[in-house]
C-alpha cells in the first residue's frame, strides 16, 4: 500500500461471526479505506451480506448472533467498537447509510420519504427540511425529475428512481459512511448505470462499501476489492487509488 | 437511549405481564371465594352429589353431566356436518362459490348467540314439542341442535385452514397421476391435516362448553340428573347464571365458584391438549 | 377410493353445506319476518317523542333507546381500556419478549381466549364480592365493572391481533427505519403499526363486536331489565342483548314479543355491520391512508 494511502474507515483483526452454532464468517483481517469505494464480491450466501450487517450493528438485532475479535468503525475521528451488543446504534447509523438490493421506499410521499430520517432524528425546522431534501435529492441526480411531484406516492416511482430515491433518503443525514448490498441487481442496465454514475460522484465525499456480484461492475467503479468466499475474505489485485 | 423510549417500552413490558397476571389472578380470585368448601373437603362432594336444597344438597353433579353431554352432542352433531361444509369449501364447490361460502361462514362466527337463542326459542323449541319430544319442548337435544349451529363455523374455518395448509405441490401431484380432487382430499389432504382438524374439534368443544346463552334458554334448566336427550337439563354456565340472578345463601352461592373453577380447568385442559397436538410430529401420508 | 365413494363424499359434503345455510337461512327469514313488522320509533323510543329521548329529556319506557345507549356506553369504555393494553402486550409479545418469556406468555393468553365469557363475568362479580368484603362499601355490579369484564374478554383477541400483525411485516420494511437510525419504539410506531393499520383497525372492530354481543359477561356484572339511560359509570344499566333475554323469558304480550324480535334483529344487524366493516377495512384500506 502506498503512502498516498487514506485513513482507515473501518478495520477488521481476526472477526468471526456465528450464527447459532455455525460460523459464518472465520477469522477475517482486513481495513476499509475513508472516502473511497471498497467492493466485495462473492458467490451468494458466502457472507457479504453478513460482514455490511456488521458495519451499521444490524447483527446486535438478531438474538442469535455473536462475534469476537475486533471490528472497528471510525466516525469523526473516534473510533467505535462494533463488536459490543448493548451499545446505542442509532447515531451510528445515522452516520452509516445502507441501501438494500430491491429499493425499498416507504408507503408515503416523496418528499415524506428523504424526510422521514430528520423526523426520526427530531428535526423540526420546516424551511431546514424543505432545504435539505431538495439538496439530497440534487446529490442522487433527482430532482429534476421528481421535484414538480414531490407529494406524490414514492412508490409510483420507476425502480432505479426509486433506488436513488432511497439513496437520497440515506444522504439526507450527511453520513460518513454508506452501505450498498446489491443496489443494482434489481433494476434494469440503463436505470443501473445511472446508478454507478451517481456512486462514482459520491465517493469524493462519502466512504462507500459496495456489496456485488458483477465482476465488471466492480472493476468499473471499486478503488479496492475483496472477494468473499465460504467466509473467508480475501484482497483482490492492488489498491487502485 | 431516550428516556422517552424507555418508558414506552416498560409500559409495553407492564401491561403484558399485567395480562399475564390477570389470567392467573382470575383463577385466584375463583379459587378464594370456593376456599370455604375445600376446607370442609366438600369440593370432591360437591361435584358428586346431587341438588336438592331442601335436603341441603347443593351438589353439580347434575350440571356437569348436563354441560358434558349437551357439549358432546352438539360436537356429535356439528363435527360431521362442519367436516362435510370444509370439505365443500375446500373441494367440491364451484370455484366462484368457495371465496364467498367462505366468507359467509366468517361472518356467521359473528352472530350473537343470544339472537341465535331467541329465534331457536321461538322456532325450534315449538317444533320440538309439538313433533319430536313432547313436553316443553325445552331439552337436550334443542340445545344441542343449536350448539351446533353455533360451533360449525368457528370449526369450518379450522378446518379449511388446516386443509388448505397442505402443500398445493401434493395435490398437483396426485392430479398428474390421473387422481381426482376428492383422492387427493382423501389421501394427502386429510392425513396431513388432521392435527389441525382435531385442534378445531377441541376448540369448538370449548366454545359448546362455555357457551351459555343457548343452554340457559334452550335446555330448559332443570336440576335433575338428566336420563336421555329429550329431558330438560341445566349446564354448568347456566347455573352460574341462573343462582346469581336468585337469592344468595352461602352454600347454594358458592357452588357457583365450584362450577367456575370446573369450566377454567376444562378450558386449561383443551388449551394444553391444543398445545401438546401442536408438538406431534407431522406423519406422512400413507 | 373408487367411483362411487367418490360420489358419496360429494354428496356428503352437498349435504352438509345445504343443511347448515338452509339452518341458518330458516333462523334468519323467520327473525326477519316477525321482526321486522315492529321495526318503527316506538320500537326505539316507546310513548316518548324521539327528540325528547335523544336529548335526554323524557326518560323512555318500553323501548329499546336506553339499552342501545347502555350497550353503547359499555362497548365505548370497555374498548378504551382494552385497546391500549392489548396493542401494549402485543407489541411486548412481537418486538420484545425472549423465547422462553413469550412461550409462558403464549400459553397464558391461549387460556385467557379460551375462558368461557360467563367465568369471565363471575370474575368480575367475584371482584365486587371481594371489594365489598375487604372495603365497606365498595363497588357493586355496575356499567364500570361490566366494562372492565368485557375488556377482559376481548384482551387476548387485541394481543393476538397485534402480535399476528406485526409479525406479518416483511423484514425489507421492518429495517428499513431501523438503517436510517431509528430507534426500536420509532420504528415501531412510524412503520409497523401504521403499516398494519388495516389489521390493527380490522381487529378493534371485531372487538366491538364481541363487546356488543355478549351476554352472559354482562349479566353477572351489572346488567338490569329497566335502569333508564345511564347517568354514571358506577350505576346498573340496560343492554341490548339482556333485553332480548329479559323479553324471552318474561313477556307478557305479543306487543312485548314482537319488541324482543325486534331487537334481536338489532343486535344482528349491528354486528353484521360491524364484521362487514371490519371486513372492509382489512381488505381495501391502503396503509398509506395513516402515513400523511
Amino acid at each position: 500500500m502506498t503512502s498516498t494511502m487514506s485513513e482507515t474507515k473501518i478495520r477488521l483483526a481476526d472477526f468471526s461471526f456465528r450464527y447459532g452454532k455455525s460460523e459464518v464468517l472465520h477469522h477475517i483481517t482486513a481495513q476499509f479505506p475513508e472516502n473511497r469505494l471498497t467492493a466485495i464480491i462473492g458467490p451468494s450466501g458466502s457472507g457479504k451480506s453478513t460482514l455490511l450487517s456488521v458495519f451499521n450493528r444490524f447483527w446486535a438485532e438478531i438474538p442469535e448472533a455473536k462475534v469476537e475479535g475486533l471490528a472497528q468503525l471510525c466516525l469523526a475521528g473516534t473510533w467505535q467498537n462494533l463488536c459490543d451488543r448493548r451499545a446505542p446504534s442509532q447515531q451510528l447509523r445515522r452516520k452509516v447509510g445502507m441501501v438494500f438490493q430491491s429499493p425499498n421506499p416507504l408507503p408515503m410521499s416523496i418528499f415524506r420519504n428523504v424526510a422521514f430520517p430528520l423526523k426520526l432524528a427530531g428535526v423540526r425546522d420546516r424551511e431546514e427540511i424543505a432545504v435539505r431534501v431538495e439538496n439530497s435529492l440534487r446529490r442522487t441526480l433527482l430532482w429534476k425529475e421528481v421535484k414538480e411531484r414531490l407529494a406524490t406516492d414514492a412508490r409510483s416511482l420507476s425502480g432505479g428512481q426509486q433506488q436513488r430515491l432511497c439513496i437520497a433518503r440515506s444522504l439526507i443525514l450527511e453520513p460518513e459512511m454508506l452501505l450498498l448490498d446489491e443496489p443494482t441487481s434489481a433494476l434494469d442496465r440503463e436505470a443501473g448505470a445511472g446508478i454507478e454514475e451517481l456512486l462514482i460522484g459520491l465517493k469524493k465525499e462519502c466512504t462507500l462499501v459496495l456489496v456485488s456480484h458483477y465482476l465488471e461492475q466492480v472493476e468499473r467503479l471499486a478503488d479496492r476489492v475483496f472477494e468473499m468466499s465460504a467466509g473467508k475474505l480475501r484482497l483482490l489485485g492492488g489498491d487502485r487509488s | 437511549m431516550s428516556i422517552f423510549s424507555r418508558i414506552v417500552e416498560r409500559l409495553f413490558f407492564l401491561a403484558a405481564a399485567g395480562s399475564a397476571l390477570l389470567t392467573v389472578a382470575v383463577f385466584l380470585l375463583l379459587l378464594y371465594l370456593a376456599l370455604p368448601l375445600f376446607e370442609q373437603g366438600g369440593f370432591w362432594a360437591l361435584i358428586r352429589s346431587p341438588w336438592d336444597p331442601g335436603a341441603g344438597f347443593y351438589g353439580i353433579y347434575p350440571m356437569l353431566v348436563g354441560s358434558l353431554s349437551i357439549a358432546f352432542l352438539a360436537l356429535l352433531i356439528g363435527f360431521p356436518l362442519s367436516l362435510g361444509g370444509a370439505f365443500f369449501i375446500t373441494c367440491f364447490a364451484p370455484l366462484f362459490l368457495r371465496r364467498h361460502l367462505l366468507n359467509l361462514v366468517r361472518l356467521l362466527t359473528g352472530v350473537p348467540t343470544v339472537v341465535y337463542s331467541f329465534a331457536a326459542l321461538f322456532l325450534l323449541v315449538p317444533f320440538l314439542r309439538e313433533n319430536l319430544t313432547g313436553g316443553s319442548g325445552l331439552n337436550i337435544l334443542g340445545a344441542a341442535l343449536m350448539l351446533a349451529v353455533l360451533i360449525a363455523p368457528t370449526m369450518i374455518i379450522f378446518f379449511v385452514d388446516a386443509l388448505r395448509r397442505v402443500p398445493s405441490g401434493f395435490l398437483q401431484a396426485v392430479t398428474a397421476l390421473g387422481g381426482s380432487p376428492a383422492q387427493g382430499l382423501v389421501y394427502i389432504a386429510l392425513p396431513l391435516a388432521w392435527p389441525g382438524i382435531l385442534n378445531g374439534l377441541l376448540l369448538g368443544l370449548g366454545r359448546a362448553m362455555g357457551d351459555t346463552m343457548i343452554s340457559l334458554m334452550i335446555a330448559g334448566n332443570a336440576v335433575a340428573l338428566p336420563e336421555s336427550m329429550t329431558d330438560s337439563a341445566r349446564t354448568l354456565t347456566a347455573h352460574i347464571a341462573l343462582v346469581i340472578a336468585a337469592d344468595v345463601s352461602s352454600l347454594e352461592f358458592q357452588s357457583i365458584f365450584a362450577c367456575g373453577i370446573l369450566l377454567y380447568l376444562f378450558t386449561a385442559l383443551l388449551v394444553l391438549m391444543v398445545r401438546l397436538l401442536g408438538k406431534f410430529p407431522k406423519r406422512s401420508p400413507g | 377410493m373408487n367411483r362411487f365413494g367418490e360420489l358419496l363424499l360429494a354428496l356428503f359434503s352437498w349435504c352438509c353445506t345445504l343443511l347448515l345455510t338452509a339452518t341458518v337461512g330458516i333462523l334468519m327469514v323467520f327473525l326477519l319476518r316477525r321482526g321486522l313488522p315492529a321495526f318503527n320509533m316506538a320500537l326505539f323510543f316507546g310513548d316518548t317523542p324521539p327528540l325528547d329521548a335523544l336529548l335526554l329529556i323524557k326518560p323512555v319506557f318500553d323501548g329499546l333507546f336506553p339499552a342501545l345507549f347502555g350497550t353503547l356506553a359499555l362497548v365505548l369504555v370497555a374498548v378504551c381500556c382494552a385497546v391500549p393494553v392489548g396493542l401494549a402486550t402485543g407489541i411486548y409479545l412481537a418486538e420484545y419478549a425472549a423465547v422462553a418469556p413469550k412461550r409462558v406468555l403464549n400459553l397464558l393468553f391461549d387460556l385467557l381466549a379460551g375462558i368461557p365469557s360467563i367465568v369471565v363475568g363471575l370474575a368480575g362479580f367475584a371482584l365486587a364480592v371481594v371489594l365489598h368484603r375487604t372495603f365497606s362499601g365498595g363497588i357493586g355490579p355496575c356499567l364500570l365493572l361490566s366494562a372492565l369484564a368485557l375488556a377482559f374478554l376481548v384482551l387476548p383477541y387485541l394481543i393476538r391481533a397485534t402480535q399476528n400483525a406485526l409479525e406479518a411485516v416483511d423484514p425489507v420494511t421492518r429495517r428499513t427505519a431501523l438503517a436510517l437510525g431509528a430507534s426500536k419504539v420509532q420504528n415501531i410506531f412510524y412503520v409497523l403499526l401504521p403499516n398494519r393499520l388495516a389489521d390493527l383497525t380490522g381487529g378493534v372492530i371485531l372487538a366491538v363486536g364481541r363487546c356488543a354481543e355478549d351476554t352472559a359477561v354482562i349479566m353477572l356484572t351489572g346488567v338490569v331489565a329497566f335502569a333508564g339511560v345511564p347517568n354514571s359509570l358506577l350505576r346498573k344499566y340496560e343492554a341490548v342483548p339482556f333485553y332480548i333475554y329479559t323479553i324471552s323469558s318474561q313477556y307478557t304480550d305479543f306487543q312485548e314479543l314482537q319488541r324482543g324480535f325486534a331487537a334481536a334483529l338489532v343486535l344482528l344487524f349491528l354486528c353484521a355491520a360491524l364484521f362487514l366493516l371490519a371486513f372492509f377495512i382489512q381488505r381495501h384500506l391502503k396503509e398509506r391512508l395513516f402515513y400523511r
